[in-house]
């Protein structure tokens, strides 16, 4: 009875999410001009409050995190049971199980997911930068097991918990579960071969539409396209202490920015991984 | 059973079976009746489903895991069927919630997401989404000496005014330390949850008045605040989505009674957009800044 019709665009933060999620909205909604970065679907946010309110019938902020998370798949079934068509939505949360055996996103009602993957020396320095933290306190929340975000509570915080855990573990708990198709797109790819890569992403979700539409839709989530509505409007999500969300965007900034000790510690911290997704080469050198 | 309470709240009279020590004791003829026992585990002819609740025309059903079911019917009835071993705290939240959310809707009464407070002769409500501070900046006029009439649903009646809810609010303890009060002697709203039940007592406002406007909060992440008075559709649209679960309002068939009641309403009050700075909340600011631009005083 369940429909496979969600698609998880699924990442660690600043790893080129947002950016995909704007091209998505120019290539389904097709207009004249590029879409408004302030448009993005509240729906389409995964860990929203308002949303798991609206559905549950109750208030999400009367119950604990472990209630909250036992409740969110039936939301997300019923927001599927509701569409009759692609949901697309974007997601901090790594894949886990929850304790009933369930895991938070449904298999049942999932098409697929997209797994956004960036360097993670470009993904720190970004990271700081929007938190508005030193680059050595936000090592450390790259590599703590327990990382999420909005999991005060003696207060109440604007979105629902999700729990990421370090970032070797969100990529490992995407990219390595089984139960939904994951298709991994490297920032730096999008970058370097951005009308190949998304291409590939758009098959991947099954959208038809033609090599023209794609490459329109590209143009109109260009990177300046993007930073100037934000220097013109301000982009709500943009956190409040950051200067701007859309910053350079660029590949190997970490470079001026991390001193060799920190460089190391992150290599130490995520080689595995790095290795894994072609950010180191057999030396421990960085690729990017 | 032999003994049952009586309750006023929400301009209703109460009869319960069980304990609210939250509400204020009354008496009279009642309006709706409190009871413990079964509830059906299922609704019939079922109008709108949420993940935790179902309505038919006349019927709600809503069930929170280990705590308790609520079946509220015609608008006169509660039922409770309790999943734990008593009608404690925990099953009351969310019969003062949810539960009593439906009973207005099924009653045709307005109920908003919010709080409100007494100004002058007449009713401010504010509302907006979860978290945007509705209840932190109640406890702050109340901390000013002003009082309060409801937090989390303020319902408005026929007659177009605020009646009074019952007398606490519920406050995160983040907001608690802002506003220097000391935890020690509140209780808890659950377990594990540090959100506190703060009495009002004196200044808990006992009787209607008339609403005058209606401030919907919001978040911005740029210094300052703004203000924008909404009129047309942005002004019917905002009540509309800041009515107390307003998903329940199609499974109870009540868009004819929502939408008359709105429309009496709309010539009557002033509707704000006010945004905030996302973070930190400075709630003097904030209370400075409603005050001053919308004329809010004794």
């Amino acid at each position: 009875m369940y429909k496979k019709n969600i698609i998880w665009l699924a990442s660690y933060p600043k790893s080129g999410n947002t950016w995909f999620r704007v091209f998505l909205t120019n290539l389904l909604f097709d207009s004249e001009i590029p879409a408004n970065i302030n448009d993005l679907a509240e729906t389409s946010i995964s860990s929203s409050r308002k949303i798991f309110d609206e559905y549950t019938g109750l208030s999400s902020s009367d119950l604990t995190f472990e209630e909250i998370d036992r409740l969110r798949p039936d939301v997300y079934r019923m927001q599927s049971m509701e569409s009759e068509e692609l949901l697309f939505k974007k997601v901090h949360d790594k894949f886990y199980w929850i304790d009933n055996n369930q895991t938070l996103f449904p298999q049942e009602i999932s098409k697929g997911a997209i797994y956004f993957i960036r360097n993670p020396l470009d993904v720190l320095v970004s990271f700081a930068y929007h938190s508005a933290k030193p680059v050595s306190k936000m090592i450390s929340s790259l590599n703590d097991s327990a990382f999420a975000f909005c999991d005060k509570n003696d207060k109440l915080q604007n979105q629902l918990r999700q729990i990421l855990g370090s970032w070797s573990d969100h990529v490992t708990s995407w990219t390595e579960q089984s139960l939904i198709p994951v298709h991994v797109m490297r920032y730096e790819d999008m970058i370097n071969h951005t009308f190949e890569k998304f291409k590939e992403a758009v098959k991947f979700m099954g959208i038809e539409k033609s090599d023209t539409q794609i490459k329109t839709a590209i143009t109109k989530s260009d990177f300046s396209v993007l930073s100037s509505q934000e220097k013109q409007d301000g982009f709500k999500e943009k956190m409040i202490k950051s200067k701007s969300f859309f910053r350079k965007g660029k590949i190997g900034d970490w470079q001026n920015h991390l001193d060799e000790k920190m460089t190391n510690e992150m290599i130490e911290n995520h080689k595995t991984i790095m290795m894994k997704f072609g950010y180191l080469d057999e030396n421990n050198k960085p690729i990017f | 059973m032999s003994h049952t309470f009586t309750y006023k709240a929400f301009g209703l009279i109460f009869k319960s079976e069980f304990e609210i020590p939250e509400l204020l004791p009354s008496e009279g003829i009642p309006d709706v009746e409190l009871s413990l026992g079964k509830t059906p585990e299922q609704l019939n002819e079922i109008t709108k489903q949420g993940v935790k609740y179902q309505a038919t025309k006349n019927e709600f059903l809503l069930e929170v895991d280990h705590i308790a079911r609520y079946y509220v019917k015609d608008g006169n009835k509660v039922h409770v069927e309790l999943l734990k071993d008593k009608a404690d705290k925990e099953v009351r939240l969310f019969l003062l919630g949810s539960a009593f959310g439906a009973l207005f809707l099924q009653r045709g009464l307005l109920p908003i997401h919010g709080s409100s407070i007494k100004f002058g002769n007449s009713a401010t409500i504010f509302t907006g989404l979860s978290g945007v501070g509705k209840s932190s900046i109640a406890a702050h006029f109340v901390n000013k000496g002003f009082q309060a009439l409801a937090d989390d649903i303020s319902v408005v009646n026929h007659n177009l005014e605020v009646v009074p809810g019952f007398p606490s609010l519920k406050i995160w303890n983040d907001v608690l330390k802002k506003l220097e009060i000391r935890n020690d002697s509140l209780m808890e709203i659950r377990p594990n949850i540090k959100k506190f039940q703060l009495p009002i007592h004196d200044q808990y406002f006992t009787e209607s008045l008339p609403l005058k406007n209606l401030v919907i909060l919001n978040t911005k992440n740029s210094p300052g605040f703004e203000m924008e008075e909404l009129t047309g559709i942005k002004k019917f649209n905002a009540i509309k989505n800041n009515t107390y679960r307003y998903r329940f309002v199609k499974g109870l068939e009540q868009q004819l009674d929502h939408f008359q009641i709105l429309s009496k309403l709309l010539p009557k009050i002033k509707v704000y957009k006010v945004a905030r700075p996302q973070a930190p909340i400075s709630l003097i600011e904030l209370g400075e800044f409603l005050q001053k631009n919308l004329n809010l005083d004794v």
